[in-house]
């Protein structure tokens, strides 16, 4: 919830999200508190999912007590154009809580304006993964295999590691691996998407060289990366992570890494003034070193990065 | 870099260790080193492509324009990602200098061809547009590999 109320989507998406939410939600203070906050500053059409999921929830009309909902859909109604979306999901909220049944109310609507009830239709379709674990690769690597199903970094992972909710289907995420700035600024654009489309609680990303400046920049667009690991990285201040949208960062570098010397790149965030990076130099060599499962045992790197085993 | 470690540096050359003298190469044309050239332009055939495309590296930060193009496409073609990825990363920062040298193999095996369009979209600039789209060759895939970075190329990549 706290994922999707600061999440930069727009307000529709973030109102069908938290419809879509609410049937999960446990009705604890906590809850009730982030929502309470939420509802300060909130757009009216996530103010009215916040609304309504707490009626989903509760079947407490807490929210709608000062009439909120009515004075809304007032609002919508004399917005015309503009707010027919706001007008029919408060409308759709504001019958449910008075017990009109979903049938008669998505008959009032009016096609693609009655998200929120397509939304609270499809209750229980959607599942938020607890976890996530994904691997990025990096430059030129976009037909690598190491980090595909079956790849020898990617089965580590999943096995040794006992990530077995690494991802791996078809659409896993992968970018151009193109060496320019701007495809580096685009694959961060789409990892951030990417996420947004694989909702999980905690999201894990083990990101090989440029890969984890694709990472960081993911974060600059709002995502949240619980555990960022990466590994190879060519550290560079422009593409540093909105660090408050990081949990726990580890930088893995190879003793010695001809690629990280060339690609304009240091090696260290301490040395650019960050701290919040934990990091290690491996006895191991170049550039693939960091990603190499005979390195990560060799130098018990998964004791470095801490990061539980799900079992298998 | 003081005398003591310029001499230090100048002697890993020779170390028997690929990575002391891939790294002593780097660090020589990172700090200029300039009396290192000669030793620099000899590793650069090195048969350690790890070796060979570190010396060629350093030698270009240090003046020298003799690249090794066939060097780095062999690297390029590698089996062996961290390699391909140094040869990327090679042509990337030396850039545009390398538009010229990359011409004439545009009309060359498609292979060939194809390596060479490939380092000239990573170089980017008006120079290797022009020289993109003065491709010859009538190889279907090397066409269509023209045609796929035409499509993709921005104003200034």
């Amino acid at each position: 919830l706290k994922l999707i109320l600061k999440s930069n989507k727009d307000a529709a998406q973030k109102a069908v999200l938290i419809t879509l939410l609410a049937p999960e939600l446990p009705t604890t203070d906590a809850i009730g508190a982030l929502l309470d906050e939420a509802l300060l500053d909130a757009d009216p059409l996530v103010q009215v999912a916040i609304m309504d999921a707490w009626f989903e929830m509760t079947g407490d009309k807490y929210y709608e007590k000062n009439g909120n909902l009515e004075k809304i859909l007032k609002k919508a109604a004399r917005m015309g154009d503009g707010g027919e979306q706001l007008y029919m999901a408060a409308r759709v909220a504001l019958g449910r809580m008075n017990g009109l049944s979903m049938d008669s109310l998505d008959k009032q609507g009016d096609g693609e304006l009655v998200i929120t009830a397509q939304a609270l239709k499809r209750r229980g379709a959607l599942k938020i993964a607890n976890e996530i674990t994904v691997i990025i690769h990096g430059t030129w690597a976009s037909d690598g295999t190491w980090w595909r199903p079956n790849g020898d970094f990617f089965e580590y992972v999943k096995t040794e590691l006992g990530r077995s909710d690494l991802y791996g289907k078809p659409d896993q995420f992968k970018w151009s691996g193109k060496n320019r700035d701007d495809k580096r600024l685009e694959a961060g654009i789409e990892l951030d998407k990417w996420l947004r489309s694989h909702l999980a609680h905690e999201v894990n990303v083990f990101a090989h060289s440029h890969g984890a400046n694709v990472a960081m920049l993911a974060t600059r667009k709002g995502i949240r990366i619980d555990r960022l690991i990466m590994l190879s990285p060519p550290v560079r201040s422009d593409y540093f992570a909105k660090w408050e949208n990081v949990g726990k960062a580890y930088n893995i570098q190879a003793s010695f890494d001809p690629v990280v010397a060339i690609a304009r790149g240091g090696n260290s965030f301490k040395d650019e003034g960050v701290n919040v990076v934990k990091e290690k130099t491996l006895k191991a060599s170049g550039h693939s070193a960091s990603h190499d499962p005979e390195v990560w045992q060799t130098e018990k790197l998964a004791e470095f990065i801490e990061l539980p085993s799900l079992g298998l | 870099v003081s005398p003591a470690s310029a001499v230090e540096l100048i002697r890993a050359l020779g170390s028997a260790d690929n990575q002391e003298r891939a790294e002593a190469a780097i660090k020589l044309g990172q700090q200029k080193v300039s009396r290192a050239l000669p030793d620099l332009r000899a590793l650069s055939s090195d048969e350690d492509a790890v070796v060979s495309l570190a010396a060629m590296f350093a030698c270009w930060q240090l003046g020298e324009d003799r690249i090794a193009i066939d060097r780095i496409f062999s690297a390029l073609n590698s089996e062996d990602e961290a390699l391909m990825q140094q040869a990327v990363h090679t042509v990337s920062a030396i850039g545009r200098p390398l538009v010229p040298k990359l011409k004439p193999f545009l009309d060359h095996a498609p292979e060939i061809a194809i390596s060479a369009l490939r380092l000239l979209e990573e170089i980017g600039g008006s120079e290797a547009l022009d020289a993109i789209k003065a491709t010859r060759s009538t190889d279907p895939e090397v066409s269509a590999l023209v045609d796929e970075i035409l499509e993709d190329w921005e104003d200034e990549p």
